[in-house]
């Protein structure tokens, strides 16, 4: 009896230290590493699957361009084809043409009339298309001293401009259009600002911002939820003699003075997008034809209330994007009859299916092609003769 | 309170100061002579020892930039194929740019440094093509390198004029909008992009047609054959910096074969089992102490229960005997 009792007493000692469930847990655990270890296991089977071929030389990475880097603004869209068909073929003169032109102007119609001039020559081999940037007042003043054959201007030219140039040169002023473009407000690609007032440019770019109680130092005053916060936006600017930065000027700080704090001259248009393709804080006023993938051109808006308006190839063909504008050829001439026949065939050229083509490529947009200037004459079944 | 001068005091005070000036400026340099201010500006000209210091100076630049930038970017960077491309960048580059600064003709050192980095703005920053390679990471480079671009087209305006700065600028815009997107830009040299024209240029710049001192010919080449001896030190002396990185080159270019890929997942799966067993060994440790607690806990309740059951036992066992010893005095 005593040995049933003892027996009794150690059985259920044995049910109360709970042996069997700290057993029980220590083979969960077991079973949990060898969970694990089977899912260890699985990973390399899935490193063994097969490994994409990745080219080995360093320079196919270094040149290869991602088919996704290519943005809407680059492309020729079928919109710009279908406006260059519109235009007239070139024939080549029986006589070619010889001699050099030399046009001065434009900083943003540098590589378009350069690219024109490349092709002309293929065309006439003896004539010599030479052009020099450093802004369209550059070349207005040229053309007034005699200093080029055409100036090129990418702004309107004032009447007083045209009187100027009349009178300096006794000549009747022609001024042809071979493109359309906008000057732009350029910011980086990641910074989220929709766009700008006329008031907000002008509390931004001048000295004396007469339309602003205060200037616009920050970006966390241009836009309460930027990301920027209170950082400074840093101004790119070309030179002062660039069409671009006049028309800037005159639509949001007429008469006044451009700001020198936390602004930077560039020497070209493309270096002032480079500046906001590169820097999150920057602002830049350069051309359409100067757009890049990592710089963004924001809308603009004629003023509080006024809607934004994003310059794209509808609005600026339609005249709302409020700095639209078109590029110009400019030159003198006795009359309409006494055009040299070089400068009236380079205009033949370039107003012409593949002038236009050019246009195009080098990102600007393409003229009407039912205003074509009398003076050229008219085409014959579609091909300038 | 002080008065403040009005503007009657103001303007006396100019005229003041500007006749002082002028007494001044005449009584120093005696009487105006005709072409003193172009004098002036040709004193004021960037001599050939110097352009040559700024474009050896630039090229070091360029190699610090790219050295900070790829750092930022290969830094705990576990994509191969983003270190291998950075490292491709910064060693054909920099290889480059020390090439360009120890080539013969100093005036050709400076616009090919134009052209390379220009084009490298174009290339990578413009397009947003190290975005897209390397992510958030490549902030830093794509700032770089536009430091870069400003730096050298600083120096470039040390030695041209506005008019000539833009045809440089016109004839690489004009060259990249015909061939954009597809070159190996780091060993694109001006004389590609600007043909003939390009050629008329610098020898405009070498004749004095701009900042740059002119020099005739013979004391050129004199010029020119002393300092050979010197860009093949700078050269050998920058060498080694950037040596290892072709090493990396050819390491990275190992790593990216699929075979080395499918080698490296083995190892990396090796790696990570080597890396389990002292995480194992720690739980097993574990296990045993917490089994070892476990027992000696069961070994002290059931040595509690067997003395509880001995106790009562042996107390059974007095009270029996108790009884029975009782039980006898009840007989006797």
């Amino acid at each position: 009896m005593i040995a049933r009792l003892i027996f009794t007493t150690l059985a259920l000692t044995a049910m109360d230290t709970g042996l069997p469930v700290q057993i029980t847990g220590s083979t969960q655990k077991n079973s949990e590493i060898a969970d694990s270890n089977s899912a260890q296991e699985s990973g390399p089977v899935k490193s063994h699957a097969p490994i994409p071929k990745v080219p080995n030389a360093i320079a196919d990475d270094l040149t290869k361009s991602p088919p996704e880097l290519v943005s809407s603004q680059d492309t020729y869209s079928a919109e710009f084809s279908a406006m260059v068909e519109l235009f007239p073929s070139y024939a080549p003169r029986a006589v070619p043409i010889t001699g050099a032109m030399r046009i001065v102007g434009s900083d943003t119609m540098g590589p378009l009339l350069a690219n024109i001039g490349i092709s002309y020559q293929v065309v006439y081999p003896n004539a010599k298309i030479n052009i020099e940037q450093g802004g369209s007042s550059k070349g207005i003043s040229a053309l007034k001293g005699g200093g080029c054959d055409m100036a090129s201007v990418s702004r309107d030219l004032s009447t007083k401009e045209i009187d100027e140039i009349s009178k300096a040169t006794g000549k009747q002023v022609f001024v042809v259009p071979i493109a359309r473009g906008a000057a732009c407000v350029y910011v980086n690609a990641d910074n989220p600002i929709v766009g700008f007032t006329k008031e907000q440019c002008n509390g931004l770019v001048s000295i004396t911002h007469a339309m602003t109680e205060a200037p616009i130092m920050r970006w966390n005053e241009l836009d309460s939820s930027s990301p920027l916060g209170s950082t400074f936006p840093i101004i790119y600017v070309p030179r002062m003699t660039s069409g671009t930065l006049q028309l800037f000027i005159d639509w949001c700080m007429p008469g006044e003075q451009i700001t020198t704090i936390s602004r930077f001259t560039e020497s070209g248009p493309s270096s002032v997008v480079n500046a906001c393709c590169a820097y999150q804080t920057a602002v830049g006023i350069s051309g359409y034809a100067n757009r890049q993938p990592r710089a963004r051109c924001i809308a603009l808006s004629n003023g509080a209330g006024q809607p934004f308006v994003t310059p794209t190839v509808t609005t600026i063909c339609d005249g709302t994007y409020p700095l639209a504008r078109t590029l110009n050829l400019v030159f003198v001439a006795t009359d309409a009859q006494h055009i040299p026949e070089a400068t009236i065939e380079f205009l033949r050229f370039t107003l012409s299916e593949d002038g236009q083509d050019l246009a195009a490529e080098t990102g600007n947009i393409p003229m009407d092609a039912n205003a074509l200037p009398g003076f050229l004459g008219t085409p014959v079944k579609g091909i300038w003769r | 309170m002080i008065p403040r001068p009005g503007p009657k005091a103001k303007s006396c005070a100019i005229a003041l100061l500007s006749a002082l000036l002028i007494v001044g400026c005449a009584s120093g340099s005696g009487k105006s002579k005709p072409g003193e201010a172009a004098r002036i500006l040709r004193d004021q000209r960037i001599t050939r020892a110097q352009l040559e210091e700024a474009s050896n100076a630039f090229a070091d630049r360029y190699f610090t930039l790219m050295l900070s930038a790829s750092e930022r970017v290969m830094r705990d960077n576990k994509d191969i194929n983003q270190c291998r491309i950075m490292n491709g960048l910064r060693l054909l580059g920099v290889s480059s740019m020390y090439d360009i600064a120890t080539s013969p003709d100093t005036i050709t050192q400076l616009v090919d440094q134009l052209v390379v980095v220009t084009l490298q703005n174009y290339f990578w920053v413009d397009s947003g093509r190290a975005q897209k390679i390397w992510g958030p990471r490549a902030q830093f480079l794509v700032e770089n390198l536009r430091r870069a671009r400003e730096d050298i087209w600083t120096i470039a305006s040390r030695v041209f004029t506005d008019a000539q700065l833009e045809e440089l600028d016109l004839s690489i815009a004009t060259w990249w909008s015909r061939r954009g997107g597809t070159e190996f830009v780091a060993y694109v040299r001006f004389s590609e992009v600007s043909s003939v024209k390009g050629e008329a240029l610098i020898e405009r710049v070498r004749d004095g047609g701009g900042l740059l001192e002119p020099l005739d010919r013979a004391t050129e080449q004199v010029e020119n054959a002393n300092l050979a001896l010197d860009r093949s030190f700078f050269w050998a002396k920058r060498l080694p910096l950037f040596a290892n990185w072709q090493i990396e080159a050819l390491w990275y270019d190992m790593l990216i074969m699929p075979d080395t890929q499918r080698l490296l997942a083995s190892v990396d799966t090796m790696s990570k089992a080597i890396e389990i067993v002292p995480e194992r060994m720690k739980m097993l440790n574990g296990t045993i102490t917490g089994a070892q607690d476990t027992a000696r806990d069961l070994v002290d309740r059931i040595f509690h229960r067997v003395l509880v059951v001995l106790i009562v036992a042996l107390s059974g066992v007095f009270i029996i005997m108790k009884w029975r010893a009782s039980r006898k005095e009840a007989k006797s």
